[in-house]
């Protein structure tokens, strides 16, 4: 069955059942293998992508629901070449070991700065909850979202790209 | 003296008029406290005695269960009859409890203590800080607490027990099957799709409470006089407790529209319940979710004590 779905700014009609959870379409259909599948039920945060402005978990969120709704994952953050500014700071901050929990924990955190990127590190903590770390990079990426945040207002003062 | 004095004013009262006029209190008090000792029932044992001096006391359970009126009293004649507050919907504890497995002395116990219960699901809500507590007082005041509360209560009806033993039968028979849910489609569309796909891995039982979700054939919230429960942990989740193993469910508020939500509550209720509709499901799902009807969240302390045997073997490895 086909379904349209939205991401990172262009449409996909993808050979899929509705009931599939957006993870599976997003790294099975559309090859964007950065939400990852860490424990399917919601508990992890791994698969933590965004649709629309909000951060949510898409082991548990069937394409079903994503009609007319814009979903980015953290390929849409940005490029190799020129990486976001979450990327960027994520990359400077060197925030990675095993990196499996990244990418939610970048959406998650892009979910929250991009809402208002002048939060402080304990709102930080509190949003970042329902992302698990197994390896304790914990420490990096709250530096890292840190970073990010004040590069976004840097960014949005200096007129810079986003 | 030594210490030169300090000039430590008392913090100005932040109640709103009239409830910063101290002296007003002595009105409603004349109206509503009841003082001096409890009088044991003689008739009664003591264990049933202790439960009620707990629960009209220390735990004072009617301080929720009880719906109040314009004076925020409580309502004698309807002990025990429900209410709603801070936009949770509290069950009734008395005869009229919509659990579809009713509670005895034995379960009451157990979940008080536990924080959840497996033919009746986790301690959440506004609940969840009262099973949090209740974990650590000693076990027999729990029990006596049960032991009050099932008797008001009331032994339940043969039609009650019955009905009671058939929702179990169901939800074991669909944690065998799985899939047994989806071939006994209602044919409700929307509703139907999106509780398969998204609830339904958690909630066909197969994994037992508080691992996994209740399988809602023994759902209260379903069989409740309103969807605000369902509503608040479907938009919200149910957050971990912090530092400790718990219960925990994910929150969907970031990816079902109103529309869907009514469409999945309506589906909930017609599945599970045999009830009727609830009525008012789409005001509530419209004031939730703009914040009109502000729900506060609440960890689930209330679930930290996991079932005795998780991984570990008691019987010898043969």
């Amino acid at each position: 069955m086909a379904v349209n779905l939205t991401v990172n700014g262009k449409t996909h009609r993808v050979d899929a059942d509705p009931e599939t959870p957006l993870l599976y379409v997003l790294r099975d259909n559309l090859e964007l293998n950065g939400a990852k599948y860490g424990c399917g039920i919601g508990q992890c945060g791994a698969c933590t992508v965004m649709v629309d402005d909000e951060a949510v978990l898409s082991c548990v969120t069937p394409v079903l629901l994503l009609k007319g709704r814009r979903v980015t994952t953290v390929e849409g953050l940005g490029t190799l070449e020129k990486p976001g500014p979450m990327q960027q700071a994520f990359i400077e901050e060197q925030a990675a070991q095993c990196g499996y929990c990244i990418p939610g924990m970048m959406m998650r955190a892009q979910a929250l700065l991009q809402a208002d990127p002048s939060v402080t590190e304990a709102v930080i903590r509190a949003h970042l909850e329902p992302n698990l770390c197994r390896c304790g990079t914990h420490m990096r990426i709250i530096k890292a979202v840190m970073r990010a945040g004040a590069l976004m207002r840097q960014n949005s003062q200096g007129g810079g790209a986003t | 003296m030594t210490r030169k004095a300090v000039s430590a004013a008392s913090p100005a009262n932040e109640l709103s008029f009239p409830f910063n006029i101290r002296m007003l209190l002595a009105g409603w008090k004349a109206l509503y406290l009841r003082e001096g000792p409890l009088q044991p029932d003689s008739n009664r044992s003591a264990e049933w005695n202790r439960g009620r001096y707990l629960v009209e006391g220390l735990s004072h359970c009617g301080a929720c269960h009880t719906p109040r009126n314009r004076l925020g009293g409580e309502k004698k004649d309807e002990y025990f009859a429900g209410a709603e507050v801070e936009n949770w919907t509290v069950y009734p504890i008395n005869a009229n409890s919509p659990a579809p497995v009713p509670w005895n002395a034995e379960s009451l116990t157990f979940y008080l203590r536990h924080g959840w219960h497996e033919h009746h699901g986790a301690s959440r809500g506004s609940m969840a800080p009262v099973t949090a507590n209740l974990g650590s007082i000693p076990e027999a005041d729990v029990r006596a607490i049960a032991a009050y509360v099932s008797d008001v209560m009331g032994h339940p009806s043969q039609a009650r027990i019955a009905r009671g033993e058939a929702a179990l039968a169901t939800a074991r028979k669909e944690s065998d099957a799985p899939f047994a849910m989806r071939t006994n489609s209602t044919g409700n569309g929307v509703g139907e799709a999106i509780f398969l796909s998204a609830c339904q891995g958690c909630h066909d039982g197969r994994r037992p409470v508080p691992f996994g979700g209740l399988n809602l054939h023994l759902s209260s919230a379903v069989n409740a006089a309103n969807a605000q429960n369902i509503i608040n942990v479907t938009l919200f989740g149910l957050p971990a407790a912090k530092g400790e193993p718990s219960a925990i469910m994910p929150a969907y508020h970031g990816v079902l529209n109103p529309d869907q939500l009514v469409a999945l509550l309506d589906y909930m209720r017609d599945r599970f319940s045999d009830q009727p509709a609830w009525t008012d499901t789409r005001e509530r799902v419209t004031a939730t979710m703009s914040g009109e009807r502000e729900v506060p969240i609440y960890r689930m302390d209330g679930t930290t004590q996991a079932p005795p045997e998780t991984s570990m073997r008691t019987t010898p490895w043969p």
